[in-house]
């Protein structure tokens, strides 16, 4: 009895811990990008648009994933999507930059990772390649 | 790689040659101009890594306001000739167009064009070029750019157009309403670095004046000045802070002549024994000049943002307006909702110049102009207004507010005449829906 119920319950921890990781989500970049790892507050200009170069002087391709914008925005700002959106109408439309790329899946988003040093993306942990580099993590 | 480029959603981008980013790339470069037209019509490279990249996108506003105070006109800005009557659903004041042609040429340089057609100071719907610059930016740190821009005075953006931009309806009226002179053809310089957890960024700009004022059934035109300016800005992670001076200046209107050389006239004639004409006459200048200091403080916290906007200006106007403005706003986000308040005054005095006039000429013709010199601007307007902003798409929002507006006398409210006025208070109600493209 006592071994079903430590199987149960090692069972249910398993699942929810594999929930929770997956729905971590993780900044992403060409595995020989130059950026090794971004703090929040780095990611933050990055992804506003105030910072358009990598460290090296690299120029930055940002992308947004469609369906995870909303919670990515949440988690690096605290800012709901309808904020961010009316902030890049400041910016585009008074000549300062231009709004993120954006892709309809994570999994477009990891090909042009993979196919671009200056790109930059975020997925889920569940959709990571373990190709890109993950500089990174933002839990849920 | 060309799969991705087709899935690529930034539909505005020439990527994907659909009738709709056709008609958009027709309609922008017929407005915008042959010299560009010849980018626009045809998609060019897919990758924003590789450009060249053209991009056409634009915004809007259409929106209806009433009220019902008889004699009385609400404008949103002062280069409005129209504005909401007494008793009508007026759909113009608000209501504009704004279409917008991006193109990154390579790493480094880049141009914009952006056209707004709204009701303009002619009554007329004539779009008009508010942006279309060349810019270089070498790093992030620098960036230089020349033409057509807009100065940088707003908290919200450099516009007073993108409604989508802005929680409320539209920007202070008391505040903002007042600095129609606000594009410039020039060339403004902007540098950027990391101060302590946020980014600064000083700008200087300069060049010539384009802008006007409609007042006293007359229309002031600006195009003939120079501007310059300073804006230094701090964005953190939730705190921004900018602060911005401006300095305008203009020829003088005709009338200013004709007065300066009637009193030096006046100062001469034996008869009348009337020097202090002539110190007066000599204080009109040839040029009129307008200083703008402004502050203004956003805070952002989850789902909470209060704004707040203080201004000093002045203006030489004869006999010389001193005035200040300010503005608050405090907003809550609930999901897709957003409800806010906001309050915002503006005061603006005439400089004390006296001129004890000779009995002969009291109640005389230019004992009234010099009057009317001193009253025309003058402006002393408070602004209490409450609302909502739905956001009920991706990219469009419906906003709903009331305005209770108290004049002590007001040179943004117009009579039916089209006079300034004296005395008013007007409870204003606005819907609007704005977006993006």
């Amino acid at each position: 009895m006592y071994r079903f119920l430590i199987i149960c319950m090692v069972s249910l921890l398993a699942f929810v811990g594999k929930d929770a990781l997956a729905d971590e989500l993780l900044i992403v970049t060409h595995p020989e990008s130059s950026i090794g790892e971004l703090s929040r507050q780095q990611a933050s200009h990055i992804f506003l648009g105030r910072l358009r170069q990598l460290p090296s002087g690299e120029r930055v391709t940002v992308i947004d994933v469609e369906p995870l914008r909303a919670a990515f925005y949440q988690r690096l700002v605290g800012r709901n999507l309808a904020e961010i959106n009316a902030y890049w109408a400041r910016l585009q439309f008074s000549g300062r930059t231009q709004p993120p790329l954006r892709v309809a899946s994570a999994q477009e988003a990891i090909e042009m990772v993979l196919d671009s040093r200056s790109a930059i993306a975020f997925v889920r942990a569940d959709q990571l390649d373990p190709r890109a580099r993950v500089v990174m993590r933002l839990g849920p | 790689m060309a799969k991705i480029i087709k899935n690529i959603k930034n539909k505005n981008e020439f990527r994907i040659p659909c009738v709709k980013t056709r008609l958009l790339a027709a309609l922008a470069t017929s407005i915008l101009g042959a010299s560009l037209s010849c980018f626009a019509a045809e998609p060019v490279v897919a990758d924003r890594g590789l450009p060249p990249v053209w991009s056409v996108s634009g915004f809007g506003t259409l929106g209806v306001a009433y009220h019902d105070e008889d004699d009385t006109l609400f404008r949103r800005s002062v280069d409005q000739r129209g504005g909401v009557r007494s008793g009508h659903l007026e759909t113009r004041g608000d209501s504009l167009l704004g279409l917008q042609l991006n193109g990154q040429i390579d790493a480094n340089w880049s141009v914009m064009g952006q056209v707004v057609s709204r009701q303009d100071i002619d009554r007329k719907w004539t779009p008009q070029l508010t942006w279309g610059f060349v810019k270089y930016a070498p790093n992030d740190w620098s960036e230089f750019r020349a033409g057509r821009m807009a100065v940088d005075i707003y908290l919200d953006g450099d516009s007073r157009h993108v409604g989508y931009s802005y929680t409320t309806v539209r920007p202070y009226a008391d505040v903002y309403g007042r600095l129609t002179f606000d594009t410039f053809d020039g060339v403004d310089a902007a540098f950027q670095a990391f101060v302590g957890q946020g980014l600064m960024r000083l700008k200087l700009f300069g060049g010539r004046t384009r802008g006007g004022v409609f007042l006293s059934d007359e229309i002031y035109e600006m195009n003939r000045g120079r501007t310059f300016g300073a804006a230094l800005d701090w964005v953190g992670p939730e705190l921004s802070v900018k602060l911005a001076w401006g300095s305008m200046t203009a020829t003088r209107h005709p009338r200013m002549g004709t007065l300066a050389q009637a009193l030096f006239g006046l100062a001469q004639a034996p008869f009348l024994d009337f020097p202090q004409a002539a110190e007066r006459a000599t204080e009109i200048t040839e040029t009129n000049r307008v200083t703008y200091l402004g502050l203004g403080v956003g805070w952002e916290r989850g789902p909470m943002s209060l704004q707040f906007v203080g201004t000093d200006m002045s203006m030489s106007i004869y006999p010389g307006h001193e005035g200040w403005g300010l503005g608050a706003t405090a907003s809550y986000r609930f999901g897709a909702w957003k409800p806010y308040l906001s309050y915002s005054r503006s005061v603006i005095d005439a400089v004390e110049r006296e001129l004890s006039w000779p009995a002969p000429l009291q109640g005389g013709q230019l004992q009234s102009l010099w009057l009317h010199n001193r009253e025309f601007i003058r402006h002393d307007q408070h602004t209490v207004g409450a609302g909502v902003r739905y956001d009920f798409a991706d990219n469009a929002a419906f906003k709903l507010q009331v305005d209770r507006i108290e004049a002590k006398r007001s040179s943004s409210l117009l009579d039916d005449r089209g006079f300034r006025t004296g005395p008013r208070g007007l409870t204003l109600f606005s819907a609007t829906i704005d977006f993006v493209f």
